[in-house]
This record gives structure tokens, sequence and C-alpha cells, in this order.
């Protein structure tokens, strides 16, 4: 399961300790911070910059290891230059007095300071939530992920949601993702022995070839699914019933202790975020200590 | 002795016109060890089901410490036969070795602290205490095996049916099995034990054999008596044990060895002395 988003690392830091109802929590408020307004491009770097030595302590503390980090950033290059043209390459509209010019061509093409920075400003913004996402996921089993999730929907039972059943089927599919990918290597190499090209051919071809991937993967899904409820059921499983839990979730004081700290940085960032856009002059406190230039 | 499992007249299908089951009656006493040995598509899975009433029986009865397998009766039915599967993959359900063997237990409403102790016990018992933590995808066929029966025995359940439990392990996984069912039949001798396997020695080990042929019973008796006529037993595409065929083969030779001898091991140190 080798994505975007890492896999479990088989450490045990406080990161991996923490309850996975805090660490959801906070990933979220963490995520609200990187996407609060703070003035002008040399604030907003700036601040971001701070928020990113944060995250990197994190990540240090929950022994994430940053080469994971850049690795998935390769997941987002493509959204980069995407960004650029759209930002940066793309004429602006309107007026363009109070704008910067960087680069002006003889034919009345200019690029703009803003646009560059723009672009830069939301690639900063979308690094941050993935290496946020990272620490996550690399941190927290998928199953502790799945517990988090019941308790947060556990107040739907009021109406009489069935969210016991919600998680089973989640912890269940989570549980034969690792299966069904060896199977379906298995399928494919079969395939390849029997003469199917995986890699080659057009669109039309290849969606012909990953048919023949597809359809006994199914089939295998399928009579896997009729044997596991038959297992289920036989081990006295009833949907509707009440279940005792053998995995429980523990708030202790490291979560309370990490809940006070996120709720310290959710304070001290929305702060900085109103002084940066409601008091006069705090923009150029900030310019003179760290001496930039402001746009 | 009453009896813990009494079928009578049992019939079943999967589609009109073609029975599965076709009027099957016998009875098992409590605390027995029964194979049940058969050809593909003899009907022995099936009859499997119906006793655990996962499927339903087209007519005819079946009594489980006296209780009639029914749907009113099916969470009495669960407390007291329990079933392990072919594929071991296919009958893990929870997401490490614990949680597994925990999944019959939290059905039955156990508090967590009893299932803590009960999780670790069994656990021990199949000697996966080490592996409490893992996933499936990082263990070994009879290892996935071996946490299915953990499962199944932490139930405490009267009846235990393996389905073909090790027909899909390496050799390895299979000595491995066998030793549990003999370990755990010495320890639980109240225990009612039915196999259904294709391995004619487990069988020839066993206390009672019934050999079903195309939903019928064929043969059900003593293995000795079961065994006796090989050439009815390979009519019906089975064949007899190898430790009786050596047995036979000397006896033409006028070497008489005990009945007690079962396994090949016994019969080397025997024939050694």
């Amino acid at each position: 399961m080798n994505s975007v988003f890492g896999k479990l690392t088989p450490y045990n830091t406080i990161i991996h300790r923490l309850d996975p109802r805090v660490k959801i929590i906070s990933l979220i408020a963490l995520m609200v911070m990187c996407f609060l307004p703070y003035g002008n491009y040399a604030n907003r770097f700036i601040i971001l910059g701070g928020l990113f030595l944060i995250i990197l302590f994190i990540m240090l503390l929950g022994r994430v290891s940053f080469l994971s980090f850049l690795k998935s950033l390769r997941h987002i290059w493509f959204m980069m230059v995407f960004l650029v043209i759209i930002f940066a390459l793309i004429p602006q509209a309107g007026d363009t007095s109070t704008k910067h010019v960087m680069i002006a061509f003889e034919n009345g093409y200019t690029i703009y300071w803003e646009g560059v920075l723009q672009t830069l400003h939301i690639s900063f913004r979308l690094g941050l939530m993935l290496s946020l996402t990272l620490i996550l996921t690399s941190t927290t089993s998928p199953m502790d992920l799945t517990y988090a999730f019941e308790w947060f929907l556990s107040p739907l039972r009021l109406i009489k949601f069935p969210t016991q059943i919600i998680s089973m089927t989640l912890s269940l599919a989570l549980r034969f993702i690792p299966t069904l990918l060896s199977e379906a290597n298995k399928i494919m190499k079969a395939q390849k022995s029997r003469g199917v090209d995986y890699q080659r051919g057009f669109l039309g071809k290849k969606i012909k070839s990953v048919t023949t991937l597809i359809v006994p993967l199914l089939v295998s899904c399928f009579s896997r699914s009729d044997e596991l409820s038959l297992a289920m059921n036989a081990r006295g499983y009833e949907p509707y019933e009440k279940r005792t839990s053998y995995n429980i979730l523990i708030f202790g004081l490291k979560d309370v202790v990490a809940i006070f700290v996120v709720l310290i940085l959710v304070g001290g960032f929305s702060t900085l975020c109103y002084f940066t856009n409601n008091v006069e002059g705090f923009d150029d406190m900030i310019n003179m200590i760290f001496g930039v230039a402001t746009f | 002795m009453s009896k813990a499992i009494e079928v009578k007249n049992l019939c079943f299908s999967y589609e009109k016109d073609v029975q599965k089951i076709k009027n099957i009656s016998f009875s098992v006493e409590k605390g027995e060890y029964v194979t049940l040995i058969g050809h593909n598509g003899s009907g022995k899975s099936t009859l499997s089901k119906l006793l655990c009433y996962l499927l339903e029986a087209d007519s005819g009865e079946i009594y489980l410490n006296g209780i009639k397998v029914c749907e009113e009766n099916s969470a009495k039915i669960r407390k007291i036969i329990g079933i392990v599967f072919q594929n071991p993959d296919n009958q893990f359900i929870g997401s490490t070795v614990e949680n597994d063997i925990a999944f019959g237990l939290e059905n039955r409403r156990v508090p967590r602290e009893e299932m803590k102790e009960l999780v670790l016990k069994y656990a021990q018992k199949v000697g996966m205490e080490k592996y409490l933590k893992k996933a499936p995808d990082e263990l070994s066929g009879g290892q996935k095996q071996r946490v299915a029966i953990a499962g199944i025995l932490s139930l405490n359940n009267e009846i235990v049916i393996f389905d073909e439990a090790t027909s899909m392990l390496d050799p390895e996984g299979v000595e491995d099995i066998k030793r549990l069912i003999r370990e755990t039949k010495r320890e639980h001798p109240d225990l009612t034990f039915i196999s259904i396997t294709h391995d004619i020695e487990e069988a020839y080990m066993s206390d009672r054999v019934i050999i079903l042929n195309k939903g019928e019973i064929y043969k059900d008796g003593k293995p000795e008596e079961v065994f006796k006529d090989k050439d009815e037993i390979r009519k019906i595409g089975l064949d007899i044990p190898f430790v009786l065929k050596v047995k036979n083969a000397l006896k033409t030779k006028t070497l008489q060895i005990p009945d007690e001898i079962k396994n090949i091991d016994e019969l080397s140190d025997f024939l050694c002395k």
C-alpha cells in the first residue's frame, strides 16, 4: 500500500501512541491553520514557514522520515505545474496597476510577481497539508482510524443509524486490501504468462487487457465475501445485536496535553491572522524584523 | 451417554432435482472423534454447513444436544457448534491475530477484561502468543488456520467441525494442525469433534469414520471395519490408509501387527523391534 499517504511505520513513539481521535481533530485544526490568510505574501511565507518548522518537529517526534515526505511531494508536482499555468502564465485580467511586473515582454505579455508568489504560496500550503496527512497515516494504524471514525459517527446512533455496521464494513475492507492486492498480483502474473500485455498498446487495447485482470478479481472477491459471511455467521455475528469491543480507545494525559498544544497553536496562528489583516502597521513591523520587501 | 448430534432423514438440494444430501440419518455420541471422508462433491461440506445452520435443510431434522436446528434456535446452536473452514484467508475477520480470536467473544458480549485473558490463553494454546499484534498478511496459511482454531476453541463449543481445515496448507502446516487436534482432544475429552478431510491417515486415527458417496452414507463404523474391504473403498475413488496396507501385506506373510498401531511412526517402531 505504498500510496501518496505513506504507510504505518513500526515504531512506538508518543505520536504513535496518541489517541487517533485526537490526531484526526488536530490534523483538521492544523490544516485550517495552513489555509488562513496571513496578510501580504512576505508575511504568509514567514508564518507558514514557522508552521512548517512546527510540523517538522512533530515529524521528528513521530519518526516520520523526511525522505518519505519528499517522495510524497512527487505526487503533487503536476498540480504545481497546473497552478503555474493558471496563475503566472495566463494574462491577468482587470486592474493590473497595483501589481508588480516581473518580466515584461515586448508584445505586451507580462508575468507578474503576484502570480508567481500565489503559485508558490498555494504549493506551500499543499505541501504542508501533505506533510500533516503523512504524519497521521504513518503513525496511526488503519484500524485505529476506523475506531476513531466509528466514535465520530456515534452521535448518529441517536437516530438509529447503524454505525457499528459501517465500521465493521470499513474494517473488513481495510483487512482485505493486502489480500486482494496480492491476489491481483498473482492474477496479473498468471495472465502475463498466458500472453496478456499490460504495458503496451493504446487505450482501447489497454482497457481490454485490464478486463482480464478485473473479471477474475471480481469473481474471487464475491466468493471470498461469501465465505467470509459464512465464517462470521458461524461465529455468531449478528449485525444489529450489541457486541462488546476488544479494542477500546483510551483518552489519557498525553492526549490532553496534545489537545492543549494544538489549542495554543490554533490560538497563536489565529491571532497572527487577525493582526496581519486588521492591525495597521503590523506588516511593516514584520518586514522590519525580517528585512523583506512587501508586495 | 447422550447424543451430541442426531440427524434424521436429512435431505438437501442446491438446485431443483439435484439432491446433494439424500435422506441421511446418523448420530454422534458426546466426545466422539468422527472423520467424514468422501470424494469431491460427495456432500461432506454441505452436511457440515447444514449442521451449523449455515444452510437450511429441505426436509429432515437435526438435533444438537437435543436442541432442534432451526431459525428460532440459531443463537443457541451457535453456542453449541463451531466450525473451522478450509480457506485460512477468508475466515480471518479481525485486523490482527488478537482481534480475530476476540471476534466470536465480542459477539457473545464477553466483558473486555475477561476477553483479554481468554485471547491470551487460547493464543498460547495454539502457539500464536508471539504474533498477537500481527496482521493476516504477515502470517503463513498454517498460522492463520491456528488463529482460526483458537477463535473457535475460545468459544468453548461442545461440538467443533473442521471442514477440510488442512487442505490448503503445506505439509508442515498440516502436521501442525493435526498435532493441535490430538492435543485438544486429549485436553477436552468431552469435545465432540468432526473432521471433514481427504486425509485417509487422519481418518484411520479417529474413533469413527463415515464415508459419504453421492450424498449418501456409504459406510459408517470404526476405521478398521470401514477400511476392511479395500476393493469396495477403491470402487468409490478412495484409498485405504498406508499403515493398513502394510499391515494387510504383512498379514499374508504371517506377521501380526496389533490394532492399536495407527500411524507410521508407531508402525516403524514396532517393525524395528
